[in-house]
C-alpha cells in the first residue's frame, strides 16, 4: 500500500524547495494518517476511526503544490478504502498557525523527531535481551535515518517525519509494526534519491551564471565534511578574518598533486565560517581541456584563472580564492615541501587594489603529505598532455587504490587580512605597491608554514 | 520624423523588428526584401527588390532614410546549403554598407553572432565586446559573421562619419523562428562530446527583436554589443528542454566523422566547429543591458523549451 503513496511523494520531491514556505506543510504533518494495514493492538488510547477523507485532503494539498501533476483525485480515496486510518490523539502536533511559521516548525519537528530516534537507538544499544548483533543492526538502521534526516528535502520530509512518528515512535520496537514502519522510512529515502537522480537526469537543476550547482554541492557535502572533519581532522584558523560578505581574495599556497587544499579551504569557510561562504577558487585554464574535468569544476563553483574572471567574481562581492604558484606548486617534490614556487598574484592583487577587497593569506599544513611525490614522470605527462605526472610510493603501483590520499594531520590558517583600501586609489596602477604586497603576502605564508611544520610532533598523528 | 529601413523583410526576425519600431511615434519603416513577407505588416512601407546595391542606393537616395538595420542574412531562419549561399551574405553586407555611406546614412545596424568570439579553453566565463574576434577556423554562417565583422570594422575605421552598431546575438529560439542553434538543439539525438557540457546562451526571437529595434532607436550607442538571455544553461541542460536527448561520443567520433559513413550520420553537420561542443563561448551582457536598457521578458529555459512544443 505504500506504493500508493509513492507517485505524491516523487511528485512532491519534484517541486520546488519554496514549497516549504506554501501551507501545506502543516496540513501534511497535522493530519499524520497512520500507514499501517492493522490498527495497533498496544494503542494507549482509543484510536479515532475516520474515512480515507484525510489522507485524501493530504494528497490533495501536495497535488495543489504541484500544478502540473495530474493526479486524479478522486482515485484516492477509492485506493484508501480499506485503510483505517487512525489519529493517535495523544502525540498530535501543536498546529502552526500561519505559514511563515512551517518552516521553522519542518526544522523543529525535524530536530525533535532526530533526538526521538536518537533516544531509540540508545535504548536499543541498551537492551539486554536479544543477539547482540541484531541490536547493532537495529540501532545503526536507526542512526542512518537519523543522518538520513538532514538531507531530505519538505515535502519528502514530511511524509518521512510522519511515518516516523506513527510507525516507529510510537510503537514498541518488539511489534512488526515497528519494522514497517522503519522501511517504509528508507523506501521514502530511496524514493527521493531516485526522484532526485530523475530530475537530474531531464536538465531540472539550476546553475549559477558560471555553471556552480548548488545542489550538487549539497550532495557532496557530507563526503567533504568528512574529509574535513575526520580523514584529515582539519583545524581552521583565523576564520573570524574572512569577511561574512562583500569581495575578499584568498591567496593560498598550493600543494597535494590534487587539489584537495582548495576543497578542503572551501569546506572550512563553509562548514566553520558563521556566514557559511561559497568560495569561487580560480582554477588554471587548461584544466577545461580534459575530459570530465571541466563540468565538474564548474559544477563546484571553480572558475578558470583568468584576470577577466577574478574581476568579475571581485565585482559581484565574491570570496575569490587563488593558488599564486599554479600547477608549479601542487606539483613539487616531496623534498621540496613547504617551500613556495614561482608566487606570482600581482594581476590577481591589482583587481583587488581596485574593487578595495581584503586580501588574506591563507597556509595550508599537511596537504604536501597526501600524495608524498617522489618523481614526476615527464614523458608520460607530456603523452596525456597533463603538467606532471606523479610517482608516489602507492601510485600508479596500487592504481586507483594508490589514488586514495593519505590521512595527514592538517591545518589551515587564515592569516589577518591585508586592507587594501588603506594603499589608496591609484594604488591599482602602481606596479610598485602590487610587488610589495605580493612579496609580504609570499613571506607571511612562509613564515606561517615554517612556523606550523616545526610546531607539529607528527605528520599523520594529532587532532 | 525618422525613417528607418530594414532589409531582409521577407525574414520573420525582419517583420519582428519593422513590426516594433512602426509602433513607435515619429518613425516611418520601410522594409526592403527579394519577396514579400508572408503576413502583411501594417504601417510597415514594404518594397520588393533584388537588393543589389545600386538599387538600393536609388532608392535611399529617393527616400532620405536616418538609420539603416541590415537583417537580411541567408542561413539564419531556413537551412542553407554552403553551395548556395556561398560568401552571399558578406557581398550583401558590403553593398548594403556601400550604398549607405554613399547616400550619406548615418548609422547601420548589423547583426552578428556571439559565437564569433570563438570557443576555447582560456576564454573568460563571460567575454566582453573588447575581446578579440575567433582566428581558428570557423565555418558555415558562422564564417560569414566573423568576415562580416571584419568588414564592419574596416568600414568604420574608413568612415568615421558613419555609425555602426552591430549586435552580436545569441542563438536564436522560440517565437516559431528558426535557427542554426535551435536545429541544432531539436535534433534527436543531438551529438556532444563525452566529458565536456559546455555553457550556452539562446535568446528569444521577441527579445532579439526589441534588442534591435532598440539599438535603431538609440542614436548613441555604436560599436557591437552582446545580446543574450542570462543566465547561460548547460549544453546538456538545453537539448533537454528542447525536448531530446543528448547523445556523449567520445571526441574521436568527431574527427573521424567524415570517413565513416554512420558515424557522419550520428554527428551530422554542426552549425559550429567542434570547439563550441567542448568549451563555452559566452558573451558578457552588461553593456547592452546598460546602454539600450535592454530587458529580456523570456528566460533561457522557457525559450528553448518553446523548441520542444
Amino acid at each position: 500500500m505504500t506504493d500508493q503513496h509513492d507517485p505524491a511523494a516523487e511528485d512532491a520531491a519534484e517541486t520546488s524547495a519554496a514549497h516549504e514556505q506554501s501551507g501545506d506543510t502543516p496540513h501534511a504533518v497535522q493530519a499524520k494518517p497512520k500507514r499501517a494495514r492493522r490498527a495497533r493492538p498496544a494503542a494507549p488510547a482509543a484510536p479515532v476511526e475516520v474515512s480515507a477523507v484525510v489522507p485524501a485532503e493530504n494528497h490533495a494539498g501536495e497535488v495543489a503544490a504541484a500544478p502540473n501533476v495530474a493526479v486524479p483525485s478522486e482515485v484516492t480515496p477509492a485506493a484508501m478504502a480499506e485503510v483505517a486510518v487512525e489519529i493517535p490523539i495523544e502525540t498530535a502536533a501543536p498546529m502552526p498557525e500561519t505559514p511563515a511559521a512551517a518552516a521553522d516548525h519542518v526544522a523543529a519537528l525535524r530536530a525533535e523527531t532526530a533526538a526521538a530516534v536518537q533516544e531509540l537507538e540508545v535504548e536499543i544499544r541498551n537492551h539486554t535481551a536479544g543477539p547482540d548483533e541484531t541490536r547493532t543492526m537495529a540501532a545503526e538502521v536507526l542512526r542512518l535515518i537519523r543522518e538520513n534526516l538532514e538531507r531530505l528535502r519538505p515535502p519528502a520530509l514530511d511524509n518521512v517525519v510522519a511515518a516516523l512518528r506513527q510507525n516507529v515512535l510510537n510503537s514498541d520496537y518488539l511489534d512488526p509494526d515497528f519494522w514497517r514502519g522503519i522501511g517504509m522510512v528508507l523506501q521514502y529515502q530511496v524514493t527521493e534519491l531516485t526522484a532526485l537522480v530523475q530530475r537530474r537526469l531531464r536538465g531540472e537543476f539550476a546553475i549559477d551564471s558560471y555553471g556552480m550547482d548548488a545542489e550538487l554541492i549539497e550532495l557532496v557535502r557530507p563526503f567533504a565534511g568528512f574529509l574535513y572533519r575526520s580523514w584529515w581532522r582539519v583545524t581552521a584558523e583565523g576564520l573570524d578574518g574572512v569577511p561574512g560578505d562583500g569581495p575578499a581574495l584568498l591567496l593560498a599556497n598550493h600543494s597535494g598533486v590534487l587539489p584537495w587544499d582548495s576543497a578542503m579551504i572551501a569546506t572550512a569557510v563553509l562548514e566553520e565560517h558563521p556566514s557559511a561562504r561559497l568560495v569561487r577558487t580560480l582554477h588554471v585554464p587548461w584544466l577545461a581541456m580534459v575530459p570530465g574535468a571541466a563540468p565538474a569544476l564548474a559544477a563546484f563553483g571553480q572558475v578558470q584563472a583568468l584576470p577577466e574572471n577574478a574581476a568579475r567574481l571581485l565585482d559581484e562581492g565574491q570570496l575569490v580564492c587563488v593558488f599564486p604558484e599554479g600547477a608549479q606548486g601542487a606539483g613539487k617534490l616531496f623534498w621540496n615541501r613547504y617551500r613556495l614556487t614561482g608566487f606570482e598574484a600581482g594581476e590577481y592583487i591589482r583587481l583587488a587594489l581596485r574593487v578595495g577587497a581584503p586580501i588574506i593569506p591563507v597556509a595550508v599544513v599537511g596537504a604536501e603529505e597526501i600524495y608524498p611525490m617522489i618523481a614526476n614522470a615527464r614523458p608520460i605527462a607530456q603523452l596525456l598532455n597533463l603538467p606532471y605526472f606523479p610517482l608516489t610510493p602507492l601510485f600508479p603501483w596500487l592504481g586507483l587504490l594508490g589514488m586514495v590520499p593519505l590521512p595527514s594531520k592538517w591545518s589551515i590558517v587564515f592569516d589577518a587580512p591585508i586592507d587594501t583600501g588603506a594603499y589608496g586609489a591609484d594604488a591599482a596602477d602602481n606596479p610598485d605597491v602590487i610587488a610589495r604586497i605580493n612579496e609580504q603576502v609570499r613571506l607571511r605564508i612562509q613564515e606561517l608554514l615554517d612556523e606550523y611544520t616545526a610546531e607539529r610532533r607528527s605528520v599523520f598523528f594529532g587532532r | 520624423m525618422t525613417t528607418a529601413l530594414v532589409t531582409g523583410i521577407d525574414g520573420a526576425l525582419a517583420g519582428l523588428v519593422a513590426g516594433v519600431l512602426a509602433t513607435q511615434p515619429h518613425m516611418r519603416v520601410i522594409g526592403v526584401g527579394r519577396a514579400a513577407p508572408e503576413c502583411a505588416l501594417a504601417d510597415v512601407d514594404v518594397r520588393v527588390c533584388d537588393m543589389r546595391g545600386d538599387t538600393l542606393l536609388a532608392l535611399m537616395r529617393a527616400v532620405p532614410v536616418d538609420v539603416v538595420a541590415h537583417l537580411d542574412l541567408a542561413g539564419e531562419e531556413w537551412p542553407v546549403s554552403r553551395e548556395a549561399a556561398g560568401r552571399g551574405n558578406v557581398y550583401r553586407t558590403i553593398e548594403v554598407l556601400g550604398a549607405c555611406q554613399a547616400a550619406g546614412v548615418p548609422r547601420v545596424v548589423l547583426r552578428s553572432s556571439l559565437m564569433v568570439y570563438g570557443a576555447r579553453p582560456d576564454r573568460p566565463a563571460f567575454v566582453a565586446e573588447s575581446a578579440p574576434l575567433s582566428s581558428g577556423e570557423p565555418a558555415g554562417l558562422l564564417q560569414d559573421y566573423v568576415e562580416i565583422e571584419r568588414v564592419a570594422a574596416d568600414f568604420s575605421a574608413r568612415h568615421s562619419s558613419m555609425r555602426l552598431t552591430i549586435l552580436r546575438c545569441a542563438g536564436i529560439a522560440g517565437g516559431q523562428i528558426g535557427s542554426p542553434l535551435a536545429r541544432f538543439l531539436m535534433r534527436r539525438p543531438a551529438p556532444m562530446i563525452a566529458g565536456f557540457d559546455p555553457r550556452i546562451q539562446v535568446v528569444h526571437a521577441y527579445d532579439a527583436a526589441v534588442a534591435i529595434a532598440l539599438a535603431v532607436l538609440n542614436d548613441r550607442v555604436d560599436g557591437p554589443l552582446n545580446i543574450a538571455a542570462d543566465p547561460p544553461l548547460l549544453l546538456s541542460q538545453a537539448i533537454h528542454f528542447a525536448g531530446g536527448s543528448a547523445l556523449p561520443l567520445p571526441a574521436l567520433a568527431f574527427s573521424a566523422a567524415p570517413l565513416f559513413e554512420p558515424l557522419s550520420t550520428l554527428v551530422g553537420e554542426l552549425p559550429f566547429p567542434v570547439d563550441y561542443l567542448r568549451y563555452a563561448c559566452v558573451g558578457d551582457t552588461r553593456r547592452a543591458v546598460r546602454e539600450l536598457q535592454w530587458e529580456t521578458q523570456h528566460s533561457p529555459e522557457e525559450t528553448v523549451r518553446e523548441l520542444a512544443a
